[in-house]
């Protein structure tokens, strides 16, 4: 027993140990079978507790009537998002189409994507990340860094990681993520940042560009790692100041990237940036 | 005697996965609650309470009974949400671990002579928490917004956990109780 004290303090050490280890060999990339691995087995019991917890929420939702209503209100809420986003990127389609043929004098070919439908079964246990966890992996040909859209256009975000099962999906809202962008009307450019409480703001908006209150916000293209013309929001308040470089817009999210339950990932776009393909 | 990990390894994976599940439904003003941490904490001071009740109180394996305890249920439990999670894998686990330490010394050493004091670990082990777990975060090269976090992350998940930390102490209880048998038995 005089023994035991010093075992013990020996195991807690050792589990700080791989505690320590773990996160260092985590960021040089050395754990992802293992982790891939225990992805594997906790995934089908998450999507279990995914619909037992979804099933529960609907049981207290209250009466048959009420939870009907709301269906129907979830589903219509869904067909306006999906029509808003098709009907800015029509839009946007079109102002393309007309600068092609007025300006290049040929007919350009639209963009068509593949996607895979995936559910999304969990959400980061932590408040400082913006990930989802979604029942598509591997086995339906996910890759790091697919763009993750729903609603027709509207991106939700990048795969972050992929398991045989499961994929991480790193938010648009998330601290780490930033993206590529334009202002539909204007064209003018800038980059879509996550904040702490999982808003949107556009930085490095030159000076000299008029913003507005409502102006549509796109995906550029730039750098590769997204397709053009995915509708990330839109400006609702603007920061601009004559000692600042740049101004700098808030934005409301095309979708409410804390409600999203079903996302499609787009698997043939060609991701052109490095550092996603890590 | 610990809880058979045929038990525990189990347990924590429901709690880390409703983490990730039903917390998210759970929101209040922003925040939701940090179930692994309140049943993490609640377990810790439930070892360190029944080792005392036992008299073993001037023995050091009280004091690492507690802490023991505490900190394994911690390292499971953090592995477990970082694999549910965007964090690097570690992460919640050496700041769980941290915590419960910090829990289990307090468990002995001062809320054991008051039980009612053991509410004081709740806000102590939250800050704990969320701060270690922020510094290597921003150790990794990630972005941390402190005077955000402290303000609206920390101090309502505060108010959260305290709220959660008696309905959590209750349920593990019996549990307590019935390792704690096996071990007079053992």
């Amino acid at each position: 027993m005089i023994n035991r004290p010093r075992s013990r303090s020996w195991a807690l050490f050792v589990l700080a140990l791989t505690a320590v280890v773990a996160l260092v060999l985590h960021e040089l990339g050395q754990l992802q079978p293992v982790e891939e691995l225990l992805a594997y087995v906790i995934g089908p019991i998450q999507r279990s507790v995914a619909s037992l917890v979804g099933g529960a929420g609907d049981l207290f939702g209250s009466f048959r009537d009420a939870r009907e209503l709301r269906d129907e209100n979830r589903r219509l809420q869904s067909e306006i998002n999906r029509l808003t986003t098709d009907n800015v990127r029509l839009k946007e389609l079109e102002a393309e189409n007309a600068a092609l043929r007025d300006l290049l004098k040929f007919v350009r070919s639209n963009p068509t994507y593949t996607t895979q439908p995936a559910d999304v079964i969990g959400r980061d246990p932590s408040p400082y990340f913006g990930t989802l966890i979604i029942n598509a992996g591997d086995n339906r040909g996910l890759k790091p860094g697919m763009p993750v859209i729903t609603g027709g256009s509207a991106l939700v975000g990048r795969v972050l990681q992929v398991s045989p099962r499961t994929a991480k999906v790193q938010l648009m809202g998330d601290m780490s993520s930033a993206v590529n962008a334009l202002i539909q009307d204007s064209r003018a450019t800038g980059l879509v940042r996550g904040q702490p409480d999982g808003s949107l703001v556009m930085d490095f908006i030159p000076q000299e560009e008029k913003v507005k209150l409502g102006d549509v916000v796109l995906t550029s293209g730039l750098g590769g790692d997204l397709p053009r013309a995915l509708v990330i929001g839109t400006v609702t308040e603007v920061t601009k100041r004559d000692i600042d470089l740049f101004q700098s817009a808030s934005l409301r999210p095309a979708v409410d990237l804390n409600r999203l339950e079903v996302v499609q990932v787009i698997t043939n776009f060609e991701v052109l940036d490095a550092q996603t393909s890590k | 005697m610990s809880p058979s990990p045929y038990f525990t390894i189990p347990f924590l994976l429901i709690v880390a996965i409703l983490q990730s599940t039903a917390a998210p439904r759970l929101i209040v003003a922003g925040v939701r609650p940090d179930l692994m941490f309140v049943f993490v904490t609640a377990w810790t001071m439930l070892a360190a309470f029944r080792a005392r009740e036992l008299q073993y109180v001037d023995e050091p394996p009280t004091l690492w009974r507690g802490i023991n305890d505490g900190v394994v249920w911690a390292f499971t439990g953090g592995i477990f949400l970082d694999l549910l999670s965007g964090a690097p894998l570690g992460t919640s686990a050496l700041a769980l671990m941290l915590a419960a330490m910090a829990a289990g010394i307090f468990g002995v050493g001062i809320a054991a002579a008051a039980p009612i004091l053991m509410i004081i670990i709740v806000p102590i082990g939250t800050f704990i928490y969320h701060l270690i777990f922020l510094t290597e975060v921003a150790l990794a090269g990630r972005p941390a917004f402190w005077s955000y976090a402290v303000t609206k992350v920390i101090l309502p998940s505060v108010v959260f956990n305290l709220a959660l930390f008696p309905v959590a102490y209750l349920l593990l209880s019996p549990l307590s109780r019935r390792t704690e048998r096996e071990r007079l038995q053992w």
